[in-house]
């Protein structure tokens, strides 16, 4: 019988002795078997027919589902025309969103046009959930009223996929209506009085519309108002629509429906109130950069009044609407009904003349409901932007300038990341990117500190007050800002805040064409060396000119290529370059888009990750050409002075490079970097530390401290590496080579037991990576657990079949085993194939070796003078 | 601000609401179809990235993982892998009635899916197996969706369901032993 016949308890049996004889070994399983079966010899047929069955190699898991799995999920055929379902065939997708896809379809036996909803495949999954799909739609296909979209029919099909047909109507949503600008008052009134009846006849019938927004409201071509989509949201559960899917959805729940307690049909009619509201003024009433400052602004703000004061008559509508957004459903209208006649007197006695306002983009600034919880909580600043609201209103003027020539010198700085007020997180990168432009720009200016983008990012959303930050990164102002795109515009604000006493130095609004970025940050960077008394010199000043137009395109998609590159793991490296491939072939005269494909291919090559000699030519001839379009572009310097470092092991050429790039951005941490390992491995210390330390001042946070903490390992400063590589892992327990260096560490110090813990965590957070089973190995071997070792050699090496493994990780635990001739083997391969790795030959964890004449020779081969500090990606 | 949002319920997850969950399936399938499409209208194929791939960067896409845990980030992975099985099943379901000409017919079957028609059946097959299974014990079910459809290897799957490495492995086995029994004893 199948085993889903057994019962459970017998189930539990079978299953109970099966898992404990996959632990018995082969040879004694019979006997463990008729110990534990006795003389139930079914129970033992079961257990035995499930032993046989784990033997096999071939059950339907055992071939991989992952590239069907991703052609299936690509597979054009999941929402593409042409399909049928049921009677009806898809003609196109005419909406898309959290509770499923519309699509146009034909019903092929009427011949009419229908709006079919097609809801996602997993809310069909389960009879609970189709019992609820089709209780509700059989209550909503009898709601028969002018202003509510008519429901054809539902139905699940055979394979799970819920479906409702609704009636097809020609026209454009509410939503897309305020989007081209804000309505009449007596249009806006006419609207709400069609979608109060729909409501009132459809809360007779006890159904509750859940989600009122503009997007579901559609003006027909014919002139009737149409309320769509009633009951999907109960159908797709009130989850969906509870604080859930997206900041749109819940900009127009009421309090009670934001805070997930049961509603009522007052819900539809606080909902109808933030859609009012919308239509008169453009905008809506509550605002939030995000899901709690949103919900935060509809439990506790009150609205600023939708029309202008001096709007004649406007008081009769705005009492209707502030009686709609009441915060407790007992101060609001109790039903539609209620409403109707309020909103039939004001239709009444409208004069038409009350919508002839100013512009909604030009109070939209100085509206405090729109500023960030940040803000909150620094009040004095509430004032500053109200009035940067007004500067904007002129077109952009200095702030509080005359203030600065008390403050003291300002030679450090952070630029903060910025606010992404687009409303849509898939800009975040974008804003990024403006961000890391910025700090580009200013890096630029010799005579002030940058703080790297890297040590900044940790501040985004965070709770610390400006004099905060500035003193964790010991700076005497921070640039702070937001980002607002929109299409083809762009408006940047940013300001300049000294952190000590804490003041608004400048603050401007810059708004241009999503092209001219580069141009807004060089201002920027122009106008804050102004404030602060910095004279740029003539070189400076070309730098910052210099910036060519790029096609917003590219830039948009190198920004993107730079967002997953910082992210340095397999999978997004990948990722990244084809960003950085997509920029090239947008605009192949756009040198950064170079630089970052370059690194795309260094960097996992520096971590062991790709083939020496399959990546790093590659990274060559990208970075060159980069220098070649633009030899202004510092980065690329770097780039190239990444190859020439780990891959020709060229150090005077690698020093001259980064020289070049500090030159050219004297705020570039990595190109510290490279210049302190170049001068390490040509024997110059003293100039070593003063290069370190500058780029530690500039990139102090934690990717520093790993850096720092890997070179203390190679001087065998053990105990400062291990406190930097505890300060790297509480400040960020992802950071699994801080793990690895723990693990090193405490291996030299002979405190095994501990060493090796930490190093099963790296393995564990790596997702097996091989540098961490390198350290592992290492650290069993050292602790006398030679078989552990022998295995994870036998892991590395089985790897090594799969992707690149650097030779010379196993060569590190044959070391520690004293297996001298296989570490050579490994250490020959290492050469020859260029290992990146070893560069670090002077490293502790190459002792076991060091004393055979054999590596003495390879360290001279190499040229590899001295330990490395902190040349680490 | 989908990322925050997403990231937010993430953390509302792990402290214990549970609408968190039905909240994040559904970004977490819709972002599954995103990226998958912009990869196929770039490079014209479908399975550049594969299963893991996509779990990956739709992570990526929707976490900001300067605010989460290693564990959050393990959890996320599950439930796009439980995304995965219905994403998978689903087609195979579409398929197997289309072959037989009834609900969603395709009309175009040319989608460059690299499968033959006995796989499709075999994954049916194994996700009714897997149904009935998981009235027994819905560990084991959750391993099967980590490892074979979230494409996820031991350790990730271990991390994501809060257990040992070596309890996975054995889940494996056992999961890949019922289940043969399931499919083939009649």
């Amino acid at each position: 019988m199948r085993p889903s016949e057994l019962d459970s308890g017998r189930w539990q049996r079978i299953d109970r002795i099966f898992d404990a004889a996959l632990d018995t070994p082969p040879e004694e399983r019979d006997a463990f078997l008729a110990g534990a079966c006795a003389a139930d010899q079914e129970l033992r047929a079961q257990v035995e027919a499930l032993l046989a069955a784990s033997e096999l190699e071939e059950t339907s898991l055992d071939e991989p589902i992952s590239p069907l799995g991703a052609a299936i999920v690509a597979s054009p055929d999941l929402d593409s025309e042409n399909r049928q379902v049921g009677p009806f065939r898809i003609l196109r997708e005419i909406g898309r969103g959290g509770m499923g896809v519309v699509y146009l379809a034909e019903d092929t036996r009427l011949g009419r046009q229908v709006a079919l909803k097609a809801l996602p495949p997993y809310l069909g999954v389960g009879q609970e959930a189709k019992r609820r799909f089709a209780a509700e739609a059989r209550a909503v296909s009898s709601l028969d009223h002018p202003n509510i979209a008519t429901l054809y029919e539902t139905d699940v099909t055979a394979e799970g996929q819920l479906y409702m047909a609704f009636a097809f109507y020609e026209g454009e949503t509410l939503g897309a209506r305020i989007a081209r600008g804000h309505l009449l008052v007596e249009e806006a009134v006419e609207i709400a009085s069609r979608i109060a009846e729909g409501l009132a006849a459809a809360h007779r019938s006890g159904i509750i519309h859940r989600d009122v927004k503009p997007s579901n409201v559609l003006l027909a071509e014919s002139g009737e108002v149409k309320l769509l989509d009633f009951g999907v949201a109960k159908v797709a559960g009130e989850e969906l629509t509870g604080e859930g899917v997206q900041l749109g959805t819940i900009a127009y729940m009421s309090p009670e429906q934001a805070s997930g307690a049961p509603v009522d049909p007052r819900t539809d009619l606080w909902s109808l109130g933030v859609v009012l509201y919308e239509m008169i003024s453009g905008e809506r009433p509550f605002r939030g950069a995000d899901q709690t400052s949103l919900g935060h602004s509809i439990l506790h703000d009150e609205p600023g009044p939708p029309l202008p004061v001096w709007s004649e008559g406007s008081g009769e509508l705005e009492r209707v609407i502030e009686k709609l957004l009441c915060k407790a459903p007992d101060g609001r209208y109790q039903g539609a009904e209620d409403l109707l006649i309020d909103l039939r007197a004001v239709g009444a006695g409208q004069s038409p003349s009350v919508a002839i306002r100013d512009p909604p983009s030009h109070r939209r600034k100085s509206r405090v409901g729109r500023l960030s919880a940040a803000t909150r909580r620094r009040p004095w600043r509430l004032v500053s932007l109200g009035l940067l609201g007004l500067a904007v209103a002129a077109g952009g003027i200095w702030l509080a300038s005359n203030a600065s020539g008390t403050t003291g010198r300002i030679e450090r700085l952070a630029v903060l990341p910025l606010t992404n007020l687009t409303g849509d997180s898939a800009q975040q990168y974008y804003v990024d990117g403006v961000h890391d432009a910025l700090i580009s720009a200013l890096g630029k200016i010799g005579r002030l500190d940058i703080i790297s983008r890297t040590s900044v990012m940790r501040f985004r959303a965070t709770n610390l007050s400006v004099p905060e930050i500035a003193q964790e990164l010991e700076v005497d102002a921070v640039v702070e800002g937001s980002v607002l795109r929109d299409g083809d515009s762009l408006a940047i604000t940013t300001q300049l805040i000294a952190a000590s006493p804490e003041r608004q130095l400048w603050a401007e609004t810059y708004r241009r064409s999503v092209g001219s970025v580069l141009g807004i940050t060089s201002e920027v960077a122009r106008s804050i060396a102004a404030e602060i008394g910095v004279t740029l010199s003539s070189a400076e000043e070309a730098r910052l000119v210099s910036t060519r137009p790029v096609s917003p395109q590219a830039y948009d998609a190198y920004v993107r290529g730079r967002f997953y590159w910082e992210r340095r793991n397999r999978a997004a490296f990948e990722l990244a370059r084809n960003y950085f491939r997509r920029a090239i072939e947008i605009d192949p005269s756009f040198a950064p888009a170079y630089t970052g494909l370059a690194d795309t291919y260094s960097y996992p090559a520096v971590w062991g990750l790709t083939k020496p000699r399959e990546s790093y030519p590659s990274a060559r001839v990208l970075a060159e050409t980069a220098l070649r379009i633009d030899s202004t572009v510092a980065e690329a310097y770097v780039s190239l002075a990444v190859v020439k470092f780990f891959y020709d092991w060229d150090w005077a050429a690698s020093e001259r490079l980064s020289r070049r790039a500090i030159a050219l951005n004297p705020n570039y941490a990595p190109a510290y970097l490279r210049l302190a390992g170049s001068l390490s491995h040509q024997g110059r210390q003293q100039e070593v530390s003063t290069a370190l330390d500058r780029a530690f001042e500039l990139e102090p946070l934690p990717i520093g401290w790993l850096g720092r903490a890997l070179s203390n390992y190679g001087r065998r400063d053990f105990d400062a590496t291990i406190e930097l590589a505890q300060e790297a892992r509480d400040f960020d327990p992802g950071l699994w080579q801080a793990s690895w260096l723990l693990c090193l560490a405490l291996s030299q110090k002979g405190l095994y037991a501990q060493a090796i813990g930490e190093c099963r965590e790296a393995v564990a957070r790596s997702e097996r990576n091989s540098l961490a089973l390198s350290g592992l190995g290492y650290a069993l071997a050292l602790g006398g657990r030679r078989d552990e070792a022998e295995r994870l050699i036998e892991e590395l090496t089985g790897l090594a079949g799969k992707r690149y493994v650097p030779a010379s990780f196993a060569a590190i635990v044959y070391g520690a085993l004293g297996d001298r001739d296989r570490a050579f083997e490994s250490l020959e391969v290492a050469y020859e194939e260029r290992d990146s790795h070893l560069l670090r030959l002077k490293y502790p964890f190459f002792d076991p070796l060091r004393s055979d004449p054999r590596f003495e020779a390879l360290v001279r081969k190499i040229g590899v003078e001295a330990p490395v500090p902190a040349s680490e990606g | 601000m989908a990322a925050e949002d997403t990231t937010e319920l993430l953390l509302a997850l792990r402290r214990g609401d549970r609408q968190a969950l039905n909240r994040l399936m559904p970004r977490v399938y819709d972002e599954l179809h995103h990226i998958a499409h912009r990869e196929l209208a770039r490079v014209g194929g479908g399975g550049t990235l594969g299963t893991t791939g996509l779990v990956h960067e739709a992570y990526l896409k929707l976490v900001d993982g300067a605010r989460v845990e290693v564990e959050d980030r393990t959890h996320f992975l599950a439930l796009a892998a439980t995304a995965m099985r219905h994403i998978v099943i689903d087609y195979a379901r579409r398929r197997q009635t289309g072959k037989r000409g009834g609900g969603w017919r395709r009309i175009s079957l040319d989608e460059g899916v690299p499968a033959s028609e006995e796989r499709f059946d075999e994954l049916i097959e194994l996700d009714e197996a897997l149904q009935r299974l998981e009235r027994f014990d819905e560990g084991l079910c959750k391993v099967v969706e980590c490892r074979f459809f979230g494409g996820m290897n031991v350790e990730e799957t271990a991390a994501a369901l809060e257990v040992a490495p070596r309890t996975v492995d054995r889940a494996w086995r056992r999961a890949k032993a019922w289940l043969h029994r399931e499919i083939h004893e009649t």
